[in-house]
């Protein structure tokens, strides 16, 4: 097998300069990214920045201006039984209400030539064995994003997409749903999962690929763009956060106080920051490296971008 | 992967998304109760008294027939034959025909079997008032031949009265020993349908014809000498009489009135299967439901997405919903004829006025498959004009206005422009459930129309609907 086919057949999800416009609005500009296998990519991005438009130009579902995506080395549409190749989930709300849960997967295991048996064991992986022969339209929002999940894992595909797939799902969904898309990157498939709650990823994605306005602001390892964004921040856990703020930005620090008897300081060392405290009386129960959110991290992004378009215009 | 075991598996699940949804498969049951129940109360309500006249003329096979011409004849006592040569023919309508003829008696409606050369220069072979077969061009002047041997009547035509070729033979039923041979001359009356907004009539105006025969030979046993007749009268006005005169062996006859079928235009099989109208109003937005319910959820998402080819999906879409409501016409049609059938004959419906309609004749299975196939083409038309618009009012107000209100405005329209708005719109597709031939007389618009060309016309709304749709659907984002 030649090396060239070895590439082709990974489980990847392959984006190029992917560019679609409705009328005048850019929902997604020049976008270009890949999601590899073994690995939860997270798909980042606010309300309206492009993601479920990346995910229907991916699936051939609309037409891009420019650009490519290829799914496993093919593109969407030339694919025979693509519920094998990639599974989705785009909307939860898209069964037919009048169908059972159990109907609505026999007839997508049938465009596939999937095996009947199939639908009873995906049924039985999200938890939805009970509720089979249930009519969707009584189905809970969590029950639908359950129902859906079941409906990309049908195929056993390498490759998994889910937008917004947490939506909806009650606190033990959320954690069952953490487990089951760090299982399904463990056994080896790509797995892209967007999200406009930067939070709801944080501990599942391996790598993020964030997205405003339809571009791409960063395409990173989880673990790196926290570290970048925690840089050299240090945060003071004290009762007397204000005589706190007073004596560090005395000596040149930047203070800020995100929370309650919080004090993050830029700017400073921490053998500064506790010989500074200690001198001026101000008593701490804790001081640790500042460990950033994804929310700041996020922030720290797009203030970045924003500026940068602001400086641009002006 | 082959293409057919791809196609199977869109059809497969197309299949299941019907079924699945439970009130779909019960609007296609209720359009098939609708159109039988439609089609009982049409049976109901109607009621014939043509068999209470005392005047009717029927034929050998028990049913009324058309039997008046002028017939030139003599006696024939066993086997022997009939030559002439038509010589010339002087039409005033094309239905008009001149000919020889083996008739079994003079009386109106007796067997016979003849050879016709028509005004369309045909020449035909018509027995026992059946709508004759034709056999090939013929035009004045030419030789023809009937040979009688027992019941059986062969056929032949000539060019020059030495070379005979037996162009068919007919039977006539139960012929007596001495059966009457000769020429005759057949001018069908002019109808004229005088349509007003609220009535449609038919009126009659009688027509004569002329031709000349030579050549006229018997060989067999004869007696007496030729007799010119009037066979039959009409109730035409002005009242037309044939004529007959003979000179130095030139015939020249004269006449005035048809042979064939007698039975009227109306048709209680269609009055019936009329019933799927209604029915039709349910399958529509059914069909029209099974489309853009893929849009009304974003469930056209979670389709393409299983099966890209869209081209396939749209396709496997209208076989399935083709193929749904085929079945459903097809039942409807099937039990609307089996139920109503005693219902009618109880209402005069019954021969001699009406024959009694099989299901095996030609024509009541076209009537009934074609029920069927006009409710299978409605079903595509909807479902393709659906996925053109995803509106499903909208596409459920145009399929209805499109095959409803045509039929509305034509009843009040000249004939030339009721025809023509039928043979222009899904609504002709109703032509398909008649039994009968075409007919300007009647009401109901869509009787104007031959069944295959109002059939025809509803398929190719439904194959350009599909077409563009697919054409669309393939270019449009989802």
């Amino acid at each position: 097998m030649s090396v060239s086919t070895l590439v082709s057949m990974q489980s990847t999800i392959d984006v190029g300069g992917l560019t679609k416009r409705y009328g005048r609005v850019v929902a997604v500009d020049d976008l270009t990214f890949t999601v590899r296998p073994g690995e939860v990519t997270g798909f980042i991005g606010p309300n309206g920045a492009g993601k479920s438009t990346t995910m229907r130009l991916i699936m051939g579902l609309d037409f891009p201006q420019a650009g490519t995506a290829t799914v496993a080395g093919h593109r969407y549409r030339d694919l025979t039984e693509p519920l094998t190749t990639m599974g989705t989930l785009l909307d939860a709300s898209a069964p037919h209400p009048a169908r059972t849960a159990r109907n609505h997967l026999r007839w997508l295991a049938h465009s596939n030539g999937i095996s009947s048996a199939r639908v009873g064991a995906v049924l039985a992986q999200v938890g939805l064995e009970s509720a089979a022969d249930r009519r969707v339209g009584g189905f809970s929002l969590g029950m639908r994003q359950r129902l859906g999940i079941a409906a990309a894992l049908l195929g056993d595909p390498p490759i998994l997409m889910l937008d917004e797939p947490a939506t909806g799902l009650d606190p033990e969904g959320i954690v069952w749903i953490r487990g089951l898309l760090r299982g399904l990157a463990a056994m080896g498939r790509a797995v892209l999962v967007s999200s406009h709650l930067m939070s709801e990823l944080q501990d599942t994605a391996d790598h993020l690929l964030i997205i405003g306005r339809g571009r791409l602001i960063a395409d990173t390892p989880t673990a790196e763009l926290l570290a970048r964004a925690s840089g050299d921040r240090i945060d003071v856990r004290t009762q007397m956060a204000t005589e706190a703020m007073t004596v560090l930005a005395g000596a040149g620090a930047v203070v800020t106080t995100s929370e309650a008897q919080v004090v993050t300081v830029t700017g400073l060392p921490g053998e500064q920051v506790v010989s500074l405290l200690s001198g001026a009386g101000v008593r701490y129960s804790e001081l640790r490296q500042h460990r950033a959110t994804l929310e700041e991290a996020y922030m720290e992004l797009t203030r970045e971008v924003t500026e940068f378009a602001a400086a641009e215009a002006s | 992967m082959t293409t057919l075991r791809l196609t199977s598996r869109v059809l497969h699940a197309e299949w299941t998304k019907l079924w699945t949804v439970r009130r779909w498969a019960a609007g296609l049951v209720g359009a098939a109760l609708l159109s039988v129940l439609f089609g009982l109360l049409a049976a109901n309500g109607t009621q014939d008294n043509t068999n209470q006249s005392t005047d009717l003329i029927v034929g050998p096979k028990g049913l009324v027939v058309l039997d008046s011409f002028r017939f030139v004849h003599r006696p024939l006592t066993g086997d022997g034959s009939i030559i002439a040569r038509v010589a010339s023919q002087h039409a005033s309508q094309p239905g008009a025909a001149a000919g020889i003829m083996v008739k079994t008696a003079t009386t109106p409606g007796s067997s016979y079997a003849a050879a016709i050369i028509t005004a369309r220069h045909r020449l035909e072979l018509s027995a026992n008032f059946g709508s004759g077969t034709s056999a090939g061009p013929a035009a004045a002047p030419t030789w023809l031949r009937l040979t009688r041997a027992g019941a059986e009547i062969t056929a032949s035509r000539s060019a020059d009265g030495l070379t005979w070729h037996v162009v068919g033979t007919m039977r006539l039923v139960r012929p007596p020993g001495t059966v009457q041979v000769g020429l005759f001359v057949s001018s069908p009356p002019k109808t004229v349908v005088t349509k007003t907004l609220s009535a449609i009539s038919g009126g009659q105006t009688a027509t004569i014809s002329r031709a000349t025969f030579d050549h006229v030979r018997l060989i067999g046993t004869t007696a007496g000498t030729w007799v010119g007749q009037t066979i039959g009268r009409t109730d035409v006005k002005p009242p037309v009489r044939g004529s007959s005169t003979q000179a130095d062996g030139i015939f020249t006859v004269t006449g005035s009135g048809a042979i064939g079928p007698g039975e009227g235009p109306d048709d209680p099989i269609q009055n019936s299967l009329f019933g799927l109208f209604f029915g039709v109003l349910v399958l529509i937005p059914v069909a029209v439901l099974f489309m853009t319910s893929e849009y009304r959820r974003p469930l056209i998402l979670t389709t393409f997405g299983a099966s890209p080819r869209r081209r396939r999906v749209l396709a496997a879409k209208a076989c399935i919903i083709g193929a749904a409501s085929f079945g459903t016409g097809l039942a409807a049609a099937l039990a609307t004829y089996l139920l109503t059938r005693p219902l009618f004959q109880a209402r005069g419906f019954r021969p001699p006025a009406f024959a009694y309609t099989s299901l095996g004749e030609p024509a009541v299975l076209r009537a009934l498959l074609g029920s069927a196939l006009l409710a299978g083409a409605l079903g595509v038309l909807s479902m393709a004009i659906a996925a053109l618009l995803r509106r499903g009012a909208a596409t459920i107000a145009i399929v209805a206005a499109l095959f409803v209100l045509p039929v509305f405005i034509a009843v009040p329209l000249p004939l030339t422009a009721a025809r023509w708005l039928m043979a222009l719109t899904p609504a002709g597709g109703l032509a398909i459930q008649r039994t009968k031939p075409p007919t300007d007389t009647l009401a109901e618009p869509w009787s104007m129309l031959s069944p295959w060309l109002g059939l025809a016309v509803v398929c190719g709304y439904a194959t350009v609907a599909l077409a563009l749709a697919i054409w669309r659907v393939e270019r449009r984002d989802a």
